[in-house]
């Protein structure tokens, strides 16, 4: 699995959502039979996901939001990124 | 006040929140008789509005309230998507087999009414199918593994006179409705009104077709006048949204009184608009509730009648005889073989069916 490559692109899959108390929020694939919770700073990486595919992308958004540094950034974009893609949420697209 | 008026009246609160004209003072929840209103809550399917409301600001509470409701509405919301899941298939597997359909009630409506999806829960999948091609639907979604709760009556029953057929698919029931209501209502429905117009709502990426507001309004009545005798808020509160304000209206006004006359329903609209308001506090449209004012036919008034039978269970028995009446006279004779001697049954079974349901 390559992360920081600036040619790999992510891809919501196709899926149903809702908003949970305390800023969480159900995701579930349309094949799987339980939802996905996502917490913390996940949602918003979900839904930037909807507009901006590579990693690259994420952090520079991020970048305007926040000030920590691009490193700091990246890491945190590419362990939800990781977490995206293990619970069957998120797929490559090259 | 007792726990469980208290807990209505917190409900009928939860639910109006939000609502046009409905009351802005912050609502307090304590935690006294948590489960009694827990159970309120649920049973009125209003967990979502709590969990925003308290979110918001509108509602007060304390932290063990908070945390029981909030882990109720993950349940829920969890059920739910499991639900639209399964309305995504079905309606798929219809449109591929081109069958036409409308998703109805709450899985159409948590996307489009809803000030939010995870304040609209619902528990089952409701679909519009033709008349004509109702047996297709049902042989379509059997061989993709669902299974009838109830046996048709006698073959053809289904297409000529049943309200819907219910099916379980993947664990989650879903409702193919040929007409909107049993009884004479759903006899002078005239529901190819609603495949004239074609709405559709992209769930999980799919479109799905559905009804347009105002269509959604007359059925969001009659499910209401005409269903449980005591609505689930959660269905006042569809017809609040729906119907929107003055300044403001969401949906046809001429359309949806033409259509209501001509399905003969002013009765129906008439008792839902006294149900929003005598539970929810909101100001709906005054051509709504002028129209539920207007004088109503006294057949339709009478007709009302057997729907409001408090045995659920005897609510067919209670709706045959003016069923019977409303139906056209040449289509009587299969209604009433088909109700009172359903095929399949034994000859013993056939007489206390018989006596059953024409008791």
């Amino acid at each position: 699995m390559e992360l920081s490559g600036d040619k790999v692109t992510y891809r919501r899959i196709d899926h149903v959502e809702r908003d949970l108390a305390q800023g969480r929020r159900f995701v579930q694939s349309l094949d799987a039979t339980t939802p996905t919770q996502l917490s913390g700073s996940a949602p918003m990486i979900w839904d930037l996901l909807e507009e901006h595919d590579s990693i690259e992308a994420l952090v520079a958004v991020l970048e305007e939001r926040y000030s920590d540094s691009r490193d700091v950034l990246a890491d945190g974009v590419t362990s939800a990124i990781a977490s995206l893609l293990d619970a069957g949420l998120v797929e490559e697209a090259r | 006040m007792t726990s469980e008026r208290a807990a209505r009246e917190t409900a009928e609160r939860i639910a109006s929140l939000g609502l046009p004209g409905g009351d802005l003072e912050t609502i307090s929840v304590d935690d006294g008789h948590l489960g009694v209103l827990l159970s309120e809550l649920s049973n009125n399917r209003v967990l979502g509005l709590f969990v925003s409301g308290y979110e918001s600001g509108a509602i007060e509470s304390v932290q063990a309230v908070v945390d029981e409701i909030t882990t109720a509405h993950d349940v829920v919301m969890s059920q739910t998507m499991r639900i639209e899941i399964a309305a995504i298939r079905v309606s798929r597997l219809l449109a591929d087999a081109g069958i036409d359909h409308r998703l109805l009630k709450g899985a159409a409506l948590a996307h489009s009414v809803a000030l939010s999806p995870s304040e609209r829960s619902f528990r089952d999948v409701d679909l519009l199918v033709p008349a004509r091609q109702m047996s297709a639907a049902v042989a379509l979604l059997m061989g993709a593994g669902a299974h009838r709760l109830q046996a048709e009556l006698r073959p053809g029953y289904d297409e000529r006179y049943g309200k819907s057929v219910t099916l379980r698919l993947d664990d989650v029931e879903v409702d193919l409705h040929r007409v909107l209501s049993p009884g004479p209502f759903g006899v002078w429905m005239q529901p190819n009104d609603f495949f004239v117009l074609k709405e559709s709502r992209s769930l999980g990426g799919v479109e799905i077709p559905t009804l347009d507001r105002t269509e959604h309004l007359v059925h969001a009545c009659y499910h209401v006048a005409l269903g449980q005798r005591v609505p689930v808020l959660s269905n006042l509160r569809d017809i609040a949204l729906l119907a929107g304000t003055d300044d403001e209206p969401s949906y046809d006004v001429e359309r949806f009184a033409e259509t209501v006359t001509r399905w003969r329903g002013r009765a129906v609209v008439r008792r839902a608009v006294g149900l929003v308001q005598d539970r929810l506090d909101v100001e709906l449209p005054t051509a709504l509730r002028r129209f539920g004012q207007d004088p109503v036919d006294v057949g339709e008034l009478e007709a009302i009648e057997p729907y409001l039978t408090d045995d659920a269970s005897g609510r067919f028995a209670a709706l045959a005889p003016s069923t019977l009446r409303a139906l056209p006279l040449l289509d009587r004779a299969g209604y009433a073989l088909a109700v009172g001697l359903p095929d399949g049954a034994r000859p013993a079974d056939r007489v206390s069916a018989l006596l059953k349901r024409w008791r």
